[in-house]
């Protein structure tokens, strides 16, 4: 083979992966979820305003034992059992939608809040959405509204 | 296609080139980190199937999550492979059931509401394989002398460098670039407020008040990650971005506890030659202006 003929070659297999990446990255774009797999990085999305203020959702769970205390936990150490950067995630899909819960969910979540509690048996659990207006040079953050709550009996 | 042309993809290629022994030692290093430090994928068979909500694409044809046991399977598949491309037999055939088996093993874990960032990772065995990492210190290599190729890097600078720019548009888009918004100082905020972890240096640079270095930080993040795809032809300024973008996701770690260090071993790639060889721009510059200066002195 030639050189002009493998540089030919190479160029069209160039040309080609360009084509498949464009075409694949407007599909991800135009994709209301995330598809994989694709050829993507992380966006991480909107700037604030020019006043620093932006909302976002603070989540707060709660867990209530039979002995009358309280504990609060942090997603990622309830729901320790998925890949960490799934947690909220999977958390929000199924318990903010007011979904009913599978006994498969609700004997989980049993479990993960007793392995939270050092064995201690729970009541309930309580996972509150709340939106706030986040100040970003104050670093602080003022409810905007009210919030969403979700009480799961156990 | 001219002369010139061709000569300037053969250019490119050769810029981008491994050593075959350095090559080697990542293809080493690769595969004893998947043997060694493989996450865990058995959790996916063990989480209530009620979360399981795969991503637009092939792995919304599964109707659920696979079974302990089929995962217990994968993950041997993945020790297996993992040992085929550290002997290097067959290296090309290793490299790409090694992508198969970590896309696969991605896709499951993030069926669960959320997608990560690793693809770099993922199709990093299926590059190098291509480009020949298996040419030293293998069984390949001991059947017959092979030699390494610097166009499958080439391919692959150009998935690297988009990737990178996916990134980037949208921020640009986003407000990253108005000089009254600071984006940066948001998100250190955000995670500071909202979690999941702060990182090491989160609350000090917090602490910055200082407009001028977080627009900076928005700048030269959307610079650092938008102008690697343009500069994919030219593998010395190719690899100076992938400095820079390794830099960045140093700073993401410290600021916001964010890890994108898999990347790491992606970018590894382009640097698997001697120093002196990672900037042929360098060289390229150095013959024209001699060539330049030689019709001039014979006049």
């Amino acid at each position: 083979m030639t050189l002009r003929s493998r540089s030919s070659w190479k160029a069209a297999g160039f040309g080609f992966l360009a084509i498949v990446l464009i075409v694949q990255g407007v599909i991800d774009w135009r994709s209301s979820t995330e598809a994989f797999p694709t050829i993507s990085m992380p966006t991480f999305g909107q700037a604030p305003d020019q006043q620093g203020h932006r909302r976002i959702d603070t989540v707060r769970i709660e867990v209530a034992y039979d002995d009358g205390t309280t504990l609060r936990v942090e997603p990622e150490d309830l729901f320790e059992q998925f890949h960490y950067s799934s947690a909220r995630y999977a958390m929000a899909n199924v318990l903010r939608s007011g979904d009913d819960l599978s006994d498969e969910t609700r004997e989980w979540l049993a479990a993960q809040a007793r392995r939270v509690g050092n064995g201690r048996s729970a009541q309930s659990l309580t996972f509150t959405w709340q939106t706030v207006d986040l100040d970003i040079a104050a670093v602080s953050a003022r409810p905007v509204r009210e919030a969403t709550v979700r009480k799961v009996d156990l | 296609m001219s002369d010139r042309l061709a000569a300037a993809i053969e250019w490119i290629c050769r810029g981008y080139q491994p050593a075959p022994r350095a090559f080697a030692a990542l293809r080493i290093v690769f595969a004893l980190k998947l043997l060694l430090f493989s996450g865990d994928v058995l959790w996916i068979g063990e989480v209530p199937a009620q979360f399981y909500s795969p991503p637009p694409g092939p792995f919304m044809l599964l109707s659920g999550q696979p079974s302990v046991g089929a995962l217990i399977a994968l993950t041997v598949v993945r020790a297996l492979v993992a040992i085929w491309l550290l002997v290097g037999w067959r290296t090309i055939w290793a490299s790409v059931v090694m992508t198969v088996v970590l896309l696969l093993c991605a896709g499951l874990s993030y069926s669960f509401g959320k997608v990560d960032h690793f693809i770099l990772f993922d199709l990093a065995p299926l590059a190098c394989g291509l480009a020949g990492w298996g040419a030293a210190w293998s069984l390949d290599a001991r059947r017959r002398a092979r030699t390494t190729s610097g166009y499958p890097l080439f391919l692959f600078a150009t998935v690297v460098g988009f990737a990178m720019f996916t990134a980037a548009l949208p921020k640009a888009v986003a407000g990253w670039l108005d000089p009254a918004r600071q984006a940066t100082h948001y998100f250190v905020a955000r995670d500071d407020i909202a979690g999941p972890v702060p990182g090491l240096l989160g609350e000090l640079v917090l602490s910055i008040d200082n407009a001028l270095f977080w627009k900076a930080m928005d700048l030269i993040t959307v610079f650092a990650e938008g102008w690697l795809v343009f500069v994919v032809v030219l593998p010395g300024l190719f690899r100076l971005g992938l400095l820079l973008i390794a830099a960045f996701h140093v700073g993401v770690f410290l600021m916001m506890g964010i890890d994108f260090f898999d990347n790491l071993y992606a970018y590894a790639a382009f640097f698997c030659l001697a120093v002196g060889r990672w900037f042929p721009e360098a060289d390229l510059l150095r013959t024209i202006r001699r060539r330049r200066r030689e019709p001039a002195a014979a006049t």
